[in-house]
C-alpha cells in the first residue's frame, strides 16, 4: 500500500513525486516509457550524430489519431509554408499533421528532449475571460504562483538575467515580479542572438536572455552548459534541468519513492464513494498488476491524461471520471508557432550556443498585438530549426554541387539565422481530444484523438508573428530567406494544454483551484491539461511544476 | 503552350523514352555512371575526398535497392545520363556533364529528372557530410560532444559592395 500513486514522470510527475517523498509519503511512480541513460542513449558526442534525434526506444512513444483538419481558407495564403528549394504546384487543401504531437515518454517525459525555456506565466495571461473576454480564467494568481516558481527554479537551476528590484510591488521589462534573483547568471548570448539583438534595436524591440533550464555555472553537482546546441537530441552532460536530472534523483534520494518504467496505467480504481482507491498497470513483462494508494496524481500531459479519465467509465462515473459535464478532453490547446529562417552574409558560428537563448516579451500580453486577443513572444531559434551541422546546410540552407558547394560549405556553415515565435492559443469548439472510436491500443485501451480548429483570431495573430520574424531576420542583417512555416497549415505541437482545465464551476471545468478533480477527493491532476489558458507563447514546464508543488502540498496538508 | 509547360512536356517525354523495365533491380551491379555522377555532385578537392572516396556510391546504391520505387529512379538516371554519348556519361566532358547538372536542377519540379536530381543529391550530401573526412576545413570536424561549441569568436563579416554614395 502506497501512500499516493503517480501516473507518469515527466515535469508534473516527477515534482509531483519529490514533493510528496519529501513530505514523508511513500509514493510509486508508473511511467509508461523506459529510462533514458544520457550515457548510452544520446549521440552528440558520435561522429554521425546529425543524423539521430532524441532517440527513440521501445515504449518512447505514445500512439495517437487525429481527427479530419480543417480547409486551408486562402486569405491566409501568406502564412503557408514554404521552402525555397522545393516548389509544387500542388498545395494541400487541408491542415496537414507535420510533427504532431511531439512528446517523449520516459522516465523525465518530454523534459528529456526540451530544450529547457523556463518561464513564468505573464499576470494577465491568467485573468483572459474577466479582462478580455476570451477563454477562462484561471482560479489562481500569479501572487499566489510566484513563490512555487521561486522554488522550482531554485531546485533545478534556472539561469536568467533580472533587472531592477525584487518584490510584488514591481515589475521586470517582462512583466512578471520575482520575489528572488535567479539563481544562475544568465548565459552569455551566442553570435546567432546577438545578430538578431542587433535587429531587435534596430526595429525598438526588446531582445533579453531567455530564462533557461540550464546551467551557466556549476550547480548542485551538474557541470554547466558547453554550448553544444543539442539540447533536443538529449543532453549527455546533465547539465539541463530536465526531471531525470532534477526531481527524480532528489526523490529517489528520500528512500520513499519507487520508480517502475514501461508500466503503462490502464485502470483507476475507484468506488462508489468517488475516491480512488489504485491503478492496474501493465507492467515491463505484460503482466497485470494491481497497486493501491490513498490517492493518486494524475500527470500523464495534456492528451493521455484525459484519455485515461475519460476510458475509465463505471456506473459511478458513466461519461469518464470528472466527466459529469463532459469537460474532459475540451478546451485543447495547442502549439500556435511560426518560423523564419534565413541566411545571414557573415559567418556567425549560429550552430554554437544554447537554443533558444534570447527572447522578446514585447508583445507576450494578452494585449500584446494589436487587434488580437492573446500575445505572442519571438526568440532565436536556429539551434531550434536543428541547423546545427554540415548535413543540415548541405540539404537545407545551401543549395548546388560541386568544387563550388565544397568552397560554400566551408564558408557558409554557420550563417544560418532563425526567429521563431510562439502565441497564444485560445480555446474552439471544434479543437478538442476524445477517444478514438476504432483505434485501441495493445490492452484495449482507445487511443486519444487530438482534433484542432485555427479560428481567424488564430491567423491574424499568426500574421503578426509572421511578420515581425521577418521583420527581425531583415533587421539583423538577413540577405535572403530560405524557409518558413508554421501552425496555419501544419499540426505539429510540442506544448498541449487545457483538456482538464482549472475553473471554479465545474460545469464548466475540471479540476478546482488545488488541481484536485471536482467531486473527487483524493485525484490529481498535475500536467498542463490543467491550464485554463495557455499564455502568450510561454513555455509550460515551469508552471506545470510550480502548480505541481503546490496541489500535491496543498493535499498534503489537508489530509494531514 | 507556356515555357514552364514546354519543359514539362519535354521531360514526361524524355522519361518516357528511357523508362527502364524494372525487371532485375535488386540484383543490378553499380555502375560506372553512378560512381562518376556522385563524384561530379561531390568531387575531391585539396581538403577532402570525393563522394567515391568515402564509400558514398556503394553505400547510397545499396541504400537505393532497398527501395523499388528508388531504385527505378535510379536505374532511369543513370540511364538518362548514358544516352548523350556512345560511351555514356564516362565519354561527356566535365562541362557537358555540368551541363546535364544545371538542366536537371532547372527541370520541372514533377519531372523524374528533377526528382532523381534532388533526391540523390541530398541523399548522397548526407552520406558525405556524415563523414568525419568530409568535414576538413569546417568549423564542425567534432561532433558537439564531449567539447562543447566556442560562443566567443568574433564574427567573421563578409566582403560588402562598396556604398556608391561613399564613393
Amino acid at each position: 500500500m502506497f501512500d499516493m500513486i503517480v501516473i507518469g514522470s515527466g515535469a508534473g510527475g516527477g515534482s509531483a513525486a519529490w514533493a510528496l517523498a519529501t513530505r514523508g509519503l511513500k509514493v510509486l511512480v508508473l511511467e509508461a516509457g523506459p529510462w533514458f541513460d544520457p550515457d548510452k542513449d544520446y549521440s552528440l558526442d558520435k561522429s554521425d550524430w546529425e543524423q539521430h534525434a532524441f532517440p527513440v526506444k521501445p515504449r518512447s512513444q505514445g500512439r495517437y489519431t487525429y481527427g479530419v483538419m480543417q480547409k486551408l481558407d486562402p486569405q491566409w495564403q501568406d502564412l503557408r509554408s514554404w521552402h525555397r528549394d522545393e516548389m509544387s504546384s500542388e498545395w494541400p487543401e487541408r491542415r496537414a499533421v507535420t510533427m504532431g504531437y511531439s512528446h517523449v515518454r520516459g522516465v523525465g517525459g518530454t523534459t528529456l528532449h526540451y530544450v529547457g525555456e523556463a518561464h513564468r506565466m505573464h499576470p494577465q495571461s491568467l485573468r483572459l475571460a474577466s479582462q478580455f473576454g476570451v477563454g477562462a480564467d484561471w482560479p489562481l494568481t500569479y501572487d499566489e504562483l510566484e513563490p512555487y516558481y521561486a522554488r522550482v527554479e531554485k531546485l533545478i537551476g534556472v539561469a536568467g538575467a533580472h533587472q531592477g528590484p525584487l518584490g510584488p510591488q514591481t515589475q521586470d521589462p517582462s512583466g512578471r515580479w520575482r520575489s528572488t534573483a535567479y539563481p544562475l547568471p544568465a548565459h552569455r548570448l551566442c553570435p546567432a542572438s546577438q545578430q538578431l539583438a542587433k535587429g531587435a534595436q534596430a526595429l525598438g524591440m526588446s531582445w533579453a536572455p531567455n530564462p533557461r533550464a540550464a546551467l551557466s555555472e556549476a550547480y548542485d553537482g551538474r557541470p554547466p552548459c558547453n554550448y553544444c546546441g543539442g539540447c533536443g537530441k538529449g543532453c549527455p552532460r546533465r547539465d539541463k534541468g530536465s526531471v531525470d536530472q532534477t526531481f527524480i534523483p532528489k526523490a529517489l534520494a528520500t528512500g520513499r519513492c519507487e520508480i517502475l518504467a514501461n508500466a503503462q496505467v490502464t485502470r483507476l480504481l475507484h468506488n462508489r464513494l468517488r475516491e480512488v482507491t489504485g491503478v492496474e498497470y501493465v507492467d515491463a513483462k505484460g503482466r497485470v498488476q494491481r497497486a493501491q494508494a490513498r490517492g493518486v496524481v494524475l500527470a500523464a500531459g495534456a492528451i493521455e491524461t484525459p484519455r485515461l479519465l475519460l476510458a475509465n467509465r463505471s456506473r459511478w462515473a458513466p461519461q469518464g471520471i470528472g466527466n459529469e459535464h463532459g469537460q474532459v478532453g475540451r478546451h485543447f490547446l495547442e502549439t500556435i508557432y511560426w518560423m523564419s529562417v534565413g541566411l545571414h552574409p557573415d559567418r556567425l558560428d549560429s550552430f554554437a550556443g544554447l537554443p533558444a537563448d534570447s527572447i522578446c516579451w514585447d508583445h507576450n500580453r494578452p494585449d500584446g498585438i494589436p487587434g488580437v486577443v492573446g500575445g505572442a513572444r519571438f526568440y532565436s531559434a536556429t539551434l531550434d530549426a536543428d541547423l546545427t551541422g554540415p548535413v543540415a546546410y548541405a540539404t537545407r540552407v545551401l543549395k548546388g554541387w560541386g568544387a563550388s558547394h565544397k568552397r560554400a560549405m566551408r564558408e557558409g556553415v554557420g550563417k544560418a539565422l532563425a526567429v521563431a515565435a510562439i502565441g497564444e492559443s485560445l480555446p474552439h469548439p471544434q479543437s478538442f481530444v476524445d477517444l478514438d472510436p476504432k483505434a485501441k491500443d495493445a490492452h484495449g485501451i482507445p487511443l486519444a484523438r487530438m482534433h484542432s480548429h485555427l479560428d481567424d483570431m488564430a491567423c491574424r495573430r499568426l500574421r503578426f508573428m509572421a511578420g515581425k520574424s521577418r521583420d527581425l531576420l531583415k533587421a539583423a542583417g538577413v540577405s535572403e530567406l530560405i524557409h518558413e512555416g508554421g501552425s496555419y497549415d501544419s499540426f505539429g505541437s510540442s506544448h498541449v494544454f487545457g483538456t482538464c482545465r482549472m475553473g471554479k464551476d465545474p460545469k464548466t471545468s475540471v479540476l478546482g483551484g488545488d488541481g484536485r478533480v471536482h467531486g473527487w477527493q483524493n485525484l490529481l491532476v498535475c500536467d498542463a491539461s490543467a491550464f485554463p489558458s495557455s499564455g502568450g507563447g510561454e513555455s509550460p514546464s515551469l508552471t506545470i511544476q510550480a502548480l505541481s508543488l503546490r496541489a500535491v502540498e496543498r493535499w498534503v496538508d489537508g489530509v494531514r | 503552350m507556356s515555357g514552364a509547360g514546354l519543359w514539362t512536356w519535354l521531360a514526361t517525354r524524355e522519361a518516357l523514352a528511357a523508362k527502364p523495365s524494372g525487371r532485375g533491380l535488386r540484383s543490378a551491379r553499380m555502375p560506372g555512371t553512378w560512381t562518376l555522377w556522385l563524384d561530379h555532385l561531390i568531387p575531391a578537392d585539396e581538403w577532402t575526398p570525393s563522394a567515391s572516396g568515402l564509400g558514398v556510391d556503394r553505400q547510397l546504391w545499396a541504400e537505393s535497392l532497398q527501395d523499388d520505387a528508388y531504385a527505378q529512379l535510379v536505374q532511369f538516371g543513370c540511364q538518362w545520363l548514358d544516352r548523350y554519348h556512345p560511351q555514356g556519361l564516362a565519354g561527356l566532358t566535365e562541362d557537358e556533364r555540368e551541363q546535364l547538372a544545371v538542366w536537371m536542377s532547372q527541370a520541372p519540379w514533377e519531372s523524374p529528372q528533377r526528382r532523381f536530381f534532388e533526391l540523390v543529391r541530398d541523399h548522397a550530401m548526407k552520406l558525405y557530410y556524415l563523414q568525419p573526412a568530409a568535414r576538413r576545413g569546417t568549423l564542425l570536424e567534432h561532433p558537439p560532444q564531449p567539447m562543447g561549441r566556442a560562443i566567443d569568436l568574433p564574427v567573421v563579416m563578409a566582403p560588402r559592395p562598396k556604398d556608391p554614395s561613399h564613393v
